[in-house]
């Protein structure tokens, strides 16, 4: 008799364990196509941080797409679906990619603009067979005693040690031109830890807009104020050069490196890509990627469709002889 | 690591103490170890990236060290729960899961008698909980972790039982974590605490947030922690014996309303139970 007592009691505390587990999950969700699109939908209408920068109206994408969903078409139509809402957002940071890898969506962000960068020409009328290599960083000295350092991936790990190399061996040139064109970015760190080898003092910067919450207003700002390493720290002037393929992180070494006075940006307009990405995954595994946030810098710029430089100019294409945009970086620095 | 090592000093040294007194108090108190091995089923559903329930199998692994009279019970113990959770819908997504958890507890035994349990011991309870989840697929959200402090109460039921011609002692555990420090290493969107962000305090060139920073105290309504086990202690053959249990453990947090993230385990455990020799 009392062995059943027990057995109840035990029973008792299992099925009320269980009960309890139950409440603190919500219901397996559906994972049919209009499952998938909805919660396509909710995740950007949640957590997407620059609808009112881009212009876009999501419950209007809304009510365009839905419609074009029901649980009978295709993987191939859905995908195509959510590819367009993706490139709505004209934000290279935004995707869509399914189970089997492909490519649903991703805006192409040099579209319509310059390349502006020709290997070629560098190698032949600046490098030539004089650089060195180190880490991510290829670097030499041109003639009228300028520095100049090749920086093409921020998803190259930087550390102090080589930028203090780096400007050690510069130290006693005129000036120093940072090429990052065609750099797409990578680990943002990184670019915050080159960027304090070129100030003596805190410099503001701006301050990004994070998503915090699922409301329309629920942004919080992270102010970002440039500290100056305790290494090594350039202070002649320096040129960055840039093109539209300067995205991502490549943007905030741009916005960290903007508000110091001995610094020129020269080149083409810039990518843009301000804001901090996050990624998940939909029901049906697909993978999504999307900004959570947005940068503004200290001049109160937007800066995820890209921003010009402070010297607009573009590469002449066909006179392989120069490169037009180095060129007036040195006249920069000369002057 | 220093900010772990010191509080987790200064926990084994008040364990310590406590030990140390009751061996005086108690020369009859008599120790023991266990090691403990099984399987687990785990769920989880984290609402910040999916309503979707992940299902999977755990290994724990687990020491613990304890004391236990007449009057008291009290030990230490470390533990590693490591698996792999996959969704039902589709068969990419592949969230590993490893858990190590460090916890001490003490119980006095209460002069309350009932019909179920022959004794009952009651306590508290301190727990360092460190769960680590990893899905590949989720890009910048690909890491996620969880660090938590919890203040337990504890408490632990035994009988005697008659089963399978056997005399066997049933025991029943029960903790309910009133107060923790915890610290969700995501937030509602982005891979940062999200206390950092509502703070303002996120930048990419010197945002560090240590194991104990950006976390926050937390009562029972925004982190849940429940501990239960069931076992059975088969008698024992020379020194050592068996224990076989069925544990479950519920753990829910929620640090953006609505968006909390639910985590359960159900193991079935073998346990061998090694008293201290007798001199």
């Amino acid at each position: 008799m009392k062995n059943k007592s027990i057995v109840f009691a035990l029973s008792m505390i299992l099925f009320l364990g269980l009960a309890c587990e139950d409440l603190a999950f919500d219901p397996q969700p559906k994972s049919n196509n209009v499952a998938v699109y909805e919660e396509f939908w909710r995740v950007f209408n949640e957590k997407y941080a620059m609808f009112d920068f881009k212009g876009v109206d999501w419950q209007n994408v809304y009510n365009q797409t839905r419609p074009l969903v029901d649980n009978t078409i295709s993987q191939d139509s859905l995908i195509i679906v959510l590819g367009e809402m993706v490139l709505s957002l004209r934000d290279g940071h935004t995707s869509l990619i399914n189970t089997e890898g492909q490519i649903g969506a991703v805006f192409d962000v040099e579209a319509g603009f310059p390349v502006n960068l020709n290997g070629d020409i560098i190698q032949a009328q600046y490098l030539k067979g004089n650089e060195k290599v180190l880490g991510g960083f290829t670097y030499t000295i041109l003639p009228d005693n300028i520095g100049y350092i090749i920086f093409r991936d921020f998803l190259v790990e930087i550390t102090d040690e080589q930028i203090d190399q780096i400007l050690t061996e510069l130290k006693d040139t005129q000036g120093i031109i940072i090429d990052v064109r065609g750099n797409g970015g990578g680990d943002p760190f990184g670019a915050g830890k080159l960027a304090s080898h070129f100030t003596t003092q805190e410099v503001y910067a701006g301050y990004e807009r994070f998503k915090t919450g699922p409301g329309k207003n629920d942004f919080v700002n992270s102010d970002f104020t440039l500290k100056p390493t305790t290494g090594v720290v350039y202070t002649k002037p320096v040129t960055v050069l840039t093109n539209r393929l300067c995205y991502s992180a490549t943007t905030t070494f741009l916005y960290l490196m903007d508000p110091i006075p001995h610094v020129t940006f020269v080149g083409g307009r810039t990518g843009g890509g301000s804001g901090s990405v996050a990624g998940g995954q939909l029901i049906n595994g697909w993978q999504y990627s999307l900004s959570v946030s947005e940068f503004i810098d200290a001049r109160n710029r937007h800066l995820d469709d890209g921003i010009d430089p402070d010297i607009l100019i573009n590469l002449n294409e066909n006179d392989p002889s120069k490169d037009e945009i180095i060129e007036r970086a040195i006249e920069v620095i000369k002057n | 690591m220093r900010k772990i090592v010191l509080p987790l000093l200064v926990v084994i040294l008040l364990t310590g103490m406590a030990v140390g007194q009751e061996e005086s108090e108690e020369s009859k108190a008599t120790g023991f170890w266990e090691l403990k091995t099984g399987v687990g089923l785990g769920r989880l559903q984290n609402l910040k990236s999916s309503q979707v329930k992940l299902r999977g199998t755990t290994i724990p692994i687990s020491v613990y060290r304890g004391k236990i009279s007449e009057n008291r019970m009290y030990g230490g113990g470390l533990e590693i729960v490591a698996g792999t959770l996959t969704s039902p819908f589709n068969n990419v997504t592949d969230v590993t899961t490893s858990e190590i958890r460090v916890h001490f507890n003490y119980m006095k035994r209460l002069s309350i008698e009932t019909s179920l349990f022959e004794a009952w011991y009651f306590g508290g309870g301190l727990e360092l909980r460190r769960q680590s989840l990893t899905n590949e697929l989720a890009g910048n959200n690909s890491q996620n972790s969880v660090f938590s402090n919890s203040l337990f109460a504890v408490n632990h039921f035994e009988r005697k039982v008659r089963l399978l011609k056997k005399d066997l002692k049933l025991s029943y555990d029960f903790s309910l974590a009133l107060l923790s420090y915890a610290k969700d290493d995501g937030s509602f969107a982005f891979s940062a605490p999200q206390t950092a962000l509502e703070n303002g305090e996120f930048n990419t060139q010197d945002f560090e947030s240590g194991i104990y920073e950006h976390g926050e105290i937390v009562s029972i309504n925004k982190f849940a922690n429940i501990r239960s086990k069931v076992a059975l202690h088969f008698p024992a053959k020379r020194r050592s014996s068996w224990i076989l249990a069925y544990e479950w453990n519920l753990v829910k947090y929620s640090r953006v309303k609505n968006y909390g993230v639910a985590n359960a385990l159900h193991t079935i455990s073998i346990t061998r139970y090694i008293p201290k020799k007798q001199k």
